[in-house]
């Protein structure tokens, strides 16, 4: 049964979810190169500040594999946009038929969406909490067991890819994905499950001697073709532990999908207070004690969260498959038309009850009571977003597909009061090899 | 050959659709534009309630900018008897508090530019304080006592700060010879130094604008007063009763202007600030709160200014936000209010920002920094800043003007009249050169017929009082 919903072990790899056309067999190796465009139109209507609509070519890449024995290499590199961009580059090597060993820099396994190829995916953009609160590639390596009604998936990371960060020493993360599949059939899927993820946060930059940490957590508004993250933007001070806890569940049959995930993202800080009060000593506005700087300057650990739901319906083509290696959904193929539906929410506002809002300055008064020297808030207002999508995906073949999205996005950020709806009309052409 | 007819229907309808997007998005195209943003952002209205207290200031307002930063030292009894010999329609000062609760004038957190402060107690508490706690109204405290009170006071001593001194010895300042030292020789003048210039306090104001001029000893042209109570260390601010001494102003020639009185950063005055300004202008019967005047009280009479006998004889402001919030819970309202604006590279989402602040608690005027020379603050008066000054229904004071060339452009002179937002961008004016604004106001037609429709020569006008 497993082995049927497993298409060979190598062959498909993460953000690619089509066979490599081009392959060369020698000595019992296999050597493929593929490659992959995605190019993009994208209308908006918004409300009050003007997103720049336009067409972009969002995706561009080059793959390559090389298969020996239980030995797998693969790499894959993003020219789009002028930019040469690091993909995934890794090596895995497989114990047994049920377990593997995967080393290098890829997707961190403790989110379902960010783990979908976009080739495969069933909408233009991933939803705005997956952009948002799920982690992305890291170096790292992880483990894998699957068999016919579990997936585990679970490793360790560094805290960044070249270890260039301005003051401190790398962080660690731990993730984690694991499934229970009640339905296994060729036909028919239906998997439920967790995910979760300690990240250890230990750079940043050096600030009056000590190391200054800030986790920036943003997303587009479900587009990107105009890239700005101005609106969902997160800025967390001191943020030394982040803790994702997930869910998810994902059901498929021939002709219809439905799939969800919700997160819970928990950011706990820590800093020198000792040393950052000593810095401030010496002038006639010090804060006279380590007790009244803590007071004035209070550290609270900052919570987001976020979920969607995403649906669709095969009107014609063929069915739905399920990676099970990787537990996914997988994507269009041959000649499809499917319809796909999706609403997103996600939370990147975490303020105290009662806190006084000044929007000319950015500024929350946790206390509700206008002051001129407030304690430092610990207030985050980085929007709150809902976004319900309707799609129409065609599958010319294998290798080519045409997605059309419409996206309309509730926006509820303090910062940016006139802007409230945002209307997105996008189209995607695809092609790969 | 069905199903090549569907296909081809779809890529037709494909290729449609992403060139109809492509075209649409093109003709749609759009970036920020501050102008329209300005006139669609979402703003408050004033209520009624606060409207007719706006509307107790008169238009075109000229406020002398603590008296005048150009032709005397400020925010002294030269400044503002100048100020008010011109004609100008309020005299502005700054208020600060001293330890012994006088409410006084000064613009600087501290009193090093505008006095000789340095030179007279150093960065030391006063000596002769010691003294001072040994005499009667002092405390009358023991050798000892007054010692220790004189250690307390070393410990949380911050030199030259108003609150760190007694008015009596404040009132031993010079703060005339500064200005002859460092402004234009032209606007030097011996008779600042010679005629002792005061830091003044709130009264003084008060009494310059009714037409009145300090009682002084004659020869030492000292200030007259006399101090009663018993200072109470558990009760600075109230313990003692100042009484200055003021005679009437033989150059006075009839002009009574309003005040407009800024509240000073919160943290250079004790916390109920805004109250004892309360209680100091209910004592000296400029509270229109409990003392209103008529209100068919014309603004200008005979061609002098009568703001003074006016429902908008005071005009409060300030750049604090707390002291904004204080001041709403403690006037309410009633009192014409302007909040101060300072920032740099504003958007109109943050202007708006400022704009419904300043109604949520209780202001009637915005007061917006203008740009160009001399100081160069910021620009946040532009025309898109006015209009929407004007749709809350709120007043628009922009400060300060010290030339020509800034009456030109916030009188519309360089939009030629292409701006969305009808000029001039102001309802009243701070500023240092009163002579400058009150005739470019009557060149230009804005000044009320029953105000004077001559402006006196500034440089006369101070010889007159006698610098």
């Amino acid at each position: 049964m497993l082995a049927a919903a497993v298409v060979s072990f190598g062959a498909l790899a993460q953000d690619f979810d089509t066979t490599p056309s081009l392959s060369v067999e020698k000595n019992d190796a296999r050597f493929t190169v593929g490659a992959r465009m995605m190019a993009d139109v994208a209308y908006y209507n918004t409300q009050f500040t003007p997103m720049r609509s336009g067409a972009a070519l969002t995706d561009a890449r080059i793959r390559t594999s090389m298969e020996k024995g239980d030995w797998y290499f693969y790499a894959d590199f993003d020219f789009s946009k002028g930019a040469f961009k690091q993909k995934n580059l890794f090596l895995q090597y497989s114990l047994d038929e049920n377990q593997t060993l995967r080393a290098g820099y890829y997707n961190d396994p403790s989110s379902m969406a960010n783990n979908t190829s976009l080739g495969s995916y069933h909408f233009i953009s991933r939803p705005a909490t997956a952009r948002s609160l799920a982690p992305g590639r890291q170096l790292g390596v992880t483990y894998k067991y699957i068999n016919e009604n579990i997936f585990a998936n679970q490793g360790i990371f560094a805290e960044n890819l070249y270890n260039n960060q301005n003051a401190g020493y790398q962080g660690f993360t731990l993730g984690g994905r694991w499934l229970y599949l009640p339905i296994n059939e060729k036909n028919e899927t239906l998997h439920v499950g967790i995910s979760a993820r300690y990240a250890k946060i230990n750079s940043g930059v050096a600030f009056n001697g000590t190391v200054q940490t800030n986790l920036s957590i943003t997303t587009p508004i479900e587009t990107y073709v105009d890239p700005t993250t101005q609106f969902m933007n997160a800025q967390v001070l001191w943020a030394s532990d982040e803790i994702n806890v997930g869910a998810e569940f994902l059901y498929r049959n021939e002709t219809m999908f439905v799939r969800g995930e919700y997160i819970y993202k928990y950011i706990g800080k820590d800093r020198d207070d000792e040393t950052l009060y000593k810095a401030q000593l010496g002038t006639l506005w010090s804060w006279a004690s380590l007790e009244s700087w803590q007071a004035g300057n209070p550290l609270e650990a900052t919570k987001f969260n976020g979920g969607y739901v995403e649906a669709g319906y095969l009107l014609f083509g063929e069915p739905y498959s399920y990676n099970g290696r990787e537990a996914l959904l997988g994507g269009m193929k041959g000649r499809s038309l499917e319809v796909v539906a999706r609403y997103n929410y996600t939370n990147l506002n975490d303020v105290v009850d009662g806190a006084y809002y000044f929007v000319a300055q950015d500024k929350y008064i946790d206390n509700g009571i206008l002051s001129d020297y407030p304690v430092t808030s610990t207030s985050v207002g980085g929007g709150a977003l809902h976004a319900a999508t309707l799609g129409v995906n065609y599958s010319f073949n294998n290798n080519v597909h045409l997605l059309v999205d419409y996206t309309y996005s509730c926006f509820q950020r303090d910062k940016y009061p006139m802007d409230k709806n945002f209307h997105t009309l996008q189209g995607r052409l695809v092609y790969s090899f | 050959m069905k199903t090549t007819k569907m296909t081809n229907l779809i890529k037709t309808a494909a290729v449609s659709l992403v060139v109809c997007t492509a075209l649409t998005s093109c003709e749609s195209q759009d970036v920020t534009n501050i102008d329209r943003d300005a006139a669609r952002i979402e703003l408050g209205f004033i209520s009624e309630d606060m409207a007719k207290v706006r509307d107790y200031v008169p238009d075109m307002a000229v406020i002398a900018h603590r008296g005048s930063v150009y032709w005397v030292p400020e925010e002294t009894e030269a400044a503002w008897r100048w100020a008010r010999e011109m004609g100008a329609d309020y005299l502005e000062a700054d208020l600060q508090c001293s330890k012994d609760g006088v409410i006084l004038a000064n613009h600087d957190d501290n009193l090093r530019r505008t006095t000789n402060i340095e030179n007279v107690f150093g960065e030391t508490v006063p000596e002769s304080r010691l003294e001072f706690y040994m005499s009667e109204v002092g405390g009358g405290m023991s050798l000892e006592a007054a010692q220790e009170q004189m250690k307390k006071d070393r410990a949380s001593f911050n030199p030259y700060y108003t609150n760190q001194y007694f008015y009596h010895e404040l009132a031993q300042l010079d703060a005339g010879t500064w200005f002859n030292e460092e402004s234009m020789p032209e606007q030097a003048r011996e008779n600042f130094s010679r005629i002792q210039q005061y830091v003044s306090p709130l009264e003084d104001l008060i009494m310059y604008a009714e037409g009145k001029k300090l009682a002084r000893v004659p020869l030492t042209n000292d200030r007259i007063y006399t101090i009663e109570g018993k200072w109470d260390p558990a009760n600075p601010h109230t313990s003692l009763k100042y009484n200055f001494a003021y005679v009437d102003d033989e150059q006075d020639t009839g002009h009574r202007p309003g005040i407009y009185l800024e509240f000073k950063e919160s943290w250079l005055n004790p916390s109920n600030f805004e109250e004892m300004v309360y209680d100091e202008l209910d004592r000296l019967g400029w509270n229109i709160i409990t003392e209103p005047e008529p209100e068919t009280a014309p603004f200008w009479k005979d061609g002098k200014v009568n703001v003074g006998n006016t429902n908008g004889k005071v005009i409060l402001q300030t750049f604090s936000f707390e002291s904004l919030r204080r001041t709403a819970e403690k006037y309410k309202g009633q009192i014409p209010m302007c909040f101060l604006l300072w920032h740099d590279n504003i958007t109109p989402t943050q202007y708006a920002g400022y704009i419904n602040m300043g109604l949520e608690f209780k202001a009637h005027i915005i007061g917006p920094s203008i740009a160009g020379a001399p100081n160069n603050y910021f620009e946040m008066n532009s025309p898109w800043m006015h209009g929407m000054i004007r749709r809350a229904g709120m007043l628009n004071h922009p400060y300060s003007f010290d030339t020509l060339e800034q009456m030109n452009v916030y009188f519309g002179a360089y939009h030629y009249g292409d701006s969305d937002f009808e000029a001039p961008y102001m309802d009243g004016a701070f500023t240092n050169r009163t002579e400058i604004t009150l005739q470019y106001f009557i060149d230009n037609g804005v000044r009320d017929k029953n105000a004077a429709q001559t402006v006196p020569n500034p440089v006369e006008v101070l010889e007159r009082l006698g610098y």
